[in-house]
């Protein structure tokens, strides 16, 4: 947690902007910097039902990079090789900084980390629809009509409120909304989404003279004067507050978090030069600032056709991006209080199909842990010879997401409950796999 | 219990209804004021003198004028509708605008976006439910159609909760296909919307505090089970059975069907494709409990159930289970139904509802829930009279002091509000949205969106008629003999491209490149030859059929006249009428396409969009849509490109402001554009000393900045 002291330093800085911040990007005042763990719940999540607490640990990771692998990945063509089986078509295996964990040829730089990463061989899901699928892993309850549910990055900021209380709580970059938003929380909890990493927050920057600027808002507010003396209402009162907090944020030194151009040059091509790497890039930066959840969207992986030719080029994408991004986070000392988890909504079938391709599989694929307190050089669970069948270990997206919650330590038994009085929890009936921790 | 509350409530009900005839004789549009809503205004000023309270202060016109613009079409009113409405000196003046916006084309919008969150409408309805494309285009067209033509709002809930057909002669289909896959959400989601009753929690248990069992739960939903929402093969062709000879009765139509041959099945389902997209009711296909149902008193795990309403008496002697199921429903017996949507409109104009929230009566008796019952009695009473015409309906809230007062000034809590006069509300995504464009082209409420789906309709149509011709000749005798020549021609290529297959793995496994090329290269060519020889056999039998029955429209290509107009159909049409499609318009010539009302973008827009920031409905959940302020909202305002959009050139806005000559004709013009008011002398004032200091056009510039800024500008007074 060295970050994390570091930080105290900077609290009053921080304190001095967020004091009447009350709701910035949306996000509403939390509890305070330190008081994780030791307050852990905030005032405002509901009242814990009777019963044993469950003895969540101390928290071994305060931050989340989530690498959403959106289309379904194919598990045999990258973190559960199998060499010399039919199933595996063109592909070969390499070895692994971990002994006895082979990883795919096309995972070079992911194989030296090994030794530091788990994978996750026996993800298996109920779902083998695109929109279903990626649901069910973000939130860990199947699609309703009745609900929307919260994906992670609400469930963290619900349980235990923003760390940076100028940035955002969580931030997606790439990939879609669906799944994974407020659900049926607050839209405070909702992230930010950003179309790519090099865009920058919306509208942050001025557009005309600093006179011009002050002299509209000057007059907005002796327009409002007499709407103001004669409704004073908490939603018009939320109205002028948010114009505050919108202009404390466009002179907030955190801003620069979001401006990739102050990266070296080197830094920028050692991830990738594509959106995925910047992506990645973008979310060093970020949970170096203290935004809890970030999520990156590498999409393209629904590779019905040819998919030995867009796997390999996706895979590259890939492994430079979480090479570098594991390289990096350790070096700054980040990487132990940094979970980078990999996911995706469906694995592809075994069988290479009249087309080259993989058709949806969601009855075995592979995910991918690192950091944040996972132990290293882990390969969890196991598939048949032909990549068809989970023989050990199977779980299913809700303990994936426990997993992530339990290093967090998060409350997973703690009900919330949605506006229309029914309960919930972050991970609904997930387990976390304790194997995983040391 | 269930009884009591019906009982209760159907005295109540006739205890009411001589008042409901009296509201019936209805006073053309005059300063009298109609007998209902006289008793409005009567029934809540003692509400109020019961609660020591005062009605608020009559609204102004200018007051008036903004608010019933943006309650009835969903916008601001323009510079010159503005003008000519402050300018009238005709003593019936706001019952004459009222009117005249209740049949306007921009009410249609606004209702629209109104009952699109509440039905959780999609133009995407697809998302997996296998909806064709334009299932969700034909369910929005239908929605609008129906607030086009005022269909009284028992028929629109008795179209949805029975719409059975093809997406293209029903659009109102969309309904269940909203909900493919998911019949026991569709049921929970209808109770809710239309009778205030939350029965989720039962779906998977008897709640402690709620009066709905599991079982209760099931066996309302059992009504609305068989609904399918993709016809199968099995239940399109009349002859499966008989062909095959292998469905028994015991065994199911389904299983046998999918005991056949693969290839078979293929062939078959390509073909008769278009002819799935539609939703048909199987009352054949039970509901079972759950297995794991624990409640052995009232029932055994995986039994099967009846359809029983969930409360109330079942009264419908319909011809079948969904007739039952949509008579009970819209019943004037019905304890909520007409309740539920006399009290939503009442919210949707005032702010607030009678009762709050305005779809959860947790089973009690309506009336003991208002804030008011009178006056919730009164309103029910005529919304039954009016037989559930909502315009008429509103018409009487509108034309009342109540409404007509100035909103309540301090935050009010529902359950004690007693109706001072409308409560203060920001505008809705959909209404600030609209409001924009209005300030951007002329005629917004005109400028119609096409994607394209009526074609797409027409196709399927034409494709799906041909097939059921095809059909209808001895039973689909021809098209089941035609996939079965399909699968055998293919099957051959099929054991020759699979032999190749197998060469290829070998190919890769000893990284012979050439040979992987080269066999890669084969299985394409066997590829190729299986679809030419797909399509020469059905060249063949059409060539066929076409001299078997010359008269057959198969083979045109697919032509209006070929559309036969049931009643469905002729409803479509009719809407083509009154949405012309506008894309070449002159009015608009120049305008970007992106320049149209909430309504005619797709639903949910995109989540970049406008009406997403400020809180338009993901269109996921029953009445999703926020006012809440955040902060990327005023980052756009600040610094977002909207404001030099709407100052450019040829905009409404700045050909008002060009159109005013003296800088004081400016000010004006922009306060009446964006404020439908003219400035005080403290605002001339500040105006002034901003043109002392700048010059005319950078001073008008800003001015024009700081009104859309205001929370005057966004919030209805």
């Amino acid at each position: 947690m060295k970050n994390l002291l570091m930080q105290s330093d900077e609290l009053s800085r921080r304190q001095f902007i967020a004091t009447t911040a009350k709701s910035l990007l949306g996000v509403s005042v939390f509890t305070p910097l330190l008081a994780k763990g030791a307050l852990s719940g905030a005032k405002e999540t509901a009242k814990k039902p009777a019963g044993p607490a469950v003895p969540n640990r101390k928290p071994t990771a305060r931050n989340v990079i989530y690498l959403y692998m959106s289309g379904g990945m194919s598990h045999l063509d990258t973190f559960d090789p199998k060499p010399g089986h039919d199933n595996a078509g063109p592909v070969k295996a390499i070895n692994t900084a971990a002994d006895g964990i082979q990883l795919s040829e096309y995972l070079p730089s992911i194989a030296k980390h090994m030794d530091k990463a788990a994978v996750i061989r026996s993800f298996s899901t109920t779902q083998g629809a695109h929109e279903q699928g990626n649901y069910f892993q973000h939130t860990s309850y199947t699609m309703r009509g009745t609900i929307t549910h919260p994906g992670m990055g609400a469930w963290i900021l619900r349980h235990e409120g923003r760390t940076n209380r100028t940035l955002p709580g969580s931030v997606r970059i790439g990939g879609g909304a669906n799944g994974g938003g407020s659900g049926f929380m607050e839209s405070k909890y909702a992230p930010l989404i950003m179309g790519s990493a090099s865009e920058g927050v919306p509208n942050s920057r001025r557009q005309v003279t600093e006179k011009e600027f002050n002299d509209r808002l000057m007059l907005a507010q002796q327009f409002d004067a007499n709407f103001h003396a004669k409704y004073d209402q908490k939603n018009v009162r939320a109205y002028k507050d948010m114009y505050d907090d919108a202009l404390k944020l466009m002179k907030s030194e955190d801003l620069k978090a979001f401006d990739l151009g102050s990266e070296p040059q080197a830094v920028r091509d050692a991830y990738g030069n594509n959106g995925f790497g910047q992506g990645c890039l973008l979310a060093r930066r970020l949970v170096e600032n203290d935004v809890r959840f970030v999520e990156v969207t590498l999409g393209g992986w629904d590779t019905h056709a040819n998919n030995f030719t867009s796997v390999q080029r996706l895979a590259a994408s890939l492994d430079q991006a979480i090479g570098t991004l594991i390289n990096d986070l350790d070096r700054r000392g980040l990487l132990e209080e940094t979970v980078i988890a990999l996911a995706t909504e469906f694995g592809r079938t075994p069988r290479i199909n009249d087309d080259d391709g993989r058709d949806h599989f969601p009855r075995a694929f592979s995910g991918f842990l690192a950091g944040g307190g996972i132990k290293g050089g882990v390969a969890y669970g196991k598939t048949d010879a032909g990549g068809e069948n989970v023989i050990e270990g199977k779980i299913l997206p809700p303990d994936f997401n426990a997993t992530i919650g339990y290093a967090l330590g998060l409350p997973l038994d703690q009900i919330i409950y949605s506006p229309s009085k029914r309960p919930f929890t972050l991970a609904d009936k997930g387990q976390p796999i304790m194997d995983l921790f040391a | 219990m269930k009884t009591s509350t019906f009982a209760r409530f159907r005295r109540v009900l006739a205890s009411a209804l001589p008042v409901a005839i009296a509201g019936l004789l209805v006073v053309k549009a005059c300063a009298v004021a109609d007998p209902a809503t006289e008793l409005i205004d009567k029934l809540v000023e003692e509400g109020l003198k019961r609660h020591n309270q005062e009605p608020n202060a009559p609204a102004a016109d200018d007051v008036f004028l903004r608010r019933v613009y943006l309650d009835v079409i969903g916008r601001i009113p323009t510079n010159n509708e503005a003008a000519e409405f402050l300018n009238s000196t005709a003593p019936d003046k706001r019952a004459k605008l009222i009117d005249q916006l209740l049949t306007s084309e921009g009410y249609v919008s606004n209702f629209y976006n109104y009952w699109a969150d509440i039905l959780r409408i999609k133009t995407d309805i697809g998302n997996g439910n296998n909806a064709p494309a334009g299932a969700g285009s034909a369910y929005i067209d239908w929605v609008k159609t129906a607030l086009a033509k005022n269909l009284p709002y028992d028929q629109f809930v008795k179209h949805l909760v029975t719409a059975e057909g093809y997406v293209w002669e029903n659009g109102a289909v969309g309904y269940y296909m909203r909900d493919a896959g998911m019949p026991l959400d569709n049921m929970s989601n209808t109770v809710q919307i239309f009778l205030g009753t939350r029965v989720v929690c039962a779906q998977c248990h008897n709640h402690p505090f709620d009066k709905w069992t599991q079982k209760d739960y099931y066996e309302m939903a059992a009504f609305t089970y068989g609904m399918e929402t993709r016809l199968r093969p099995e239940d399109l062709i009349p002859d499966m059975q008989a062909k095959e000879g292998k469905i028994s009765k015991k065994q199911s139509k389904k299983k046998a069907y999918m005991a056949m041959d693969g290839g078979f099945r293929k062939a078959l389902e390509d073909l008769i494709e278009p002819l799935s997209y539609g939703a048909n009711h199987n009352p054949g296909k039970m509901l079972k409990l759950p297995d794991d149902f624990k409640y052995l008193k009232e029932g055994q795990p995986s039994e099967e159930v009846k359809a029983i309403p969930i409360f109330g008496e079942k009264i419908g002697k319909g011809k079948n289970m969904l007739e039952n199921y949509a008579d009970w429903m819209t019943s004037n017996q019905n304890p909520t139904f007409s309740v539920v949507i006399a009290n939503r409109l009442w919210k949707k104009l005032m702010g607030v509802g009678l009762i709050e929230p305005a779809d959860d009566f947790k089973g009690n008796d309506p009336l003991t829930l208002a804030t008011n019952p009178a006056l919730m009695r009164h309103l029910n009473t005529q919304m039954v009279a009016n037989k559930y015409d909502m315009k008429r309906y509103m018409r009487l809230i509108l034309n009342s002091r109540t409404y007509q007062r100035e909103a309540t000034p301090k935050d009010i809590s529902p359950e004690q509000y007693y109706f001072q006069g409308p409560i203060l509300r920001r505008m809705s995504a959909e209404q600030l949205w609209d409001s924009v464009v209005g300030l951007v082209i002329p005629s917004p409420d005109f400028r119609k969106s096409s994607n394209g789906y009526k074609a797409k309709l027409v196709e399927m149509k034409a494709k799906a008629d041909e097939l059921k011709d095809k059909i209808s000749v001895n039973g689909g005798k021809q098209i089941m003999e035609l996939a079965m020549s399909i699968a055998k021609v293919e099957s051959t290529f099929e054991a020759e491209g699979a032999a190749l297959r197998k060469q290829l793995a070998e190919a890769r496994k000893k990284e012979d490149a050439a040979g992987i090329k080269s066999l890669q290269a084969k299985i394409e060519e066997v590829d190729s030859k299986k679809f030419d020889a797909r399509t020469a056999v059905i060249k063949e039998d059409a060539a066929k059929a076409a001299k078997a029955k010359p008269v057959s429209t198969f083979g045109k290509p697919a032509a209006p006249a070929a559309m036969k107009k049931d009643d469905k159909m002729a409803m479509m049409d009719d809407k083509n009428k009154i949405f012309e499609v506008s894309e070449n318009d002159e009015r608009w010539k120049g305008f970007g396409g992106e320049w149209i009302r909430a309504s005619e973008l797709s639903s949910p827009a995109p989540n970049n969009h406008f009406v997403r920031m400020y809180g338009q409905s993901d269109r996921e959940i029953i009445d999703h849509a926020n006012t809440d302020a955040s902060v990327t909202q005023a980052l756009a305002m600040l610094n977002g490109p909207l404001f030099d959009q709407l100052m450019g050139k040829d905009t409404i806005l700045a050909k008002t402001l060009a159109a005013a000559k003296t800088v004081d004709e400016k000010r004006d013009a922009l306060f009446i554009t964006l404020l439908s008011r003219l400035p005080n002398d403290a605002e001339k004032a500040m105006v002034a000393k901003q043109v002392a200091a700048d010059g005319a056009e950078m001073a008008i510039r800003k001015v024009a900045w700081a009104l859309l800024a205001t929370k005057e500008f966004i919030f209805v007074r």
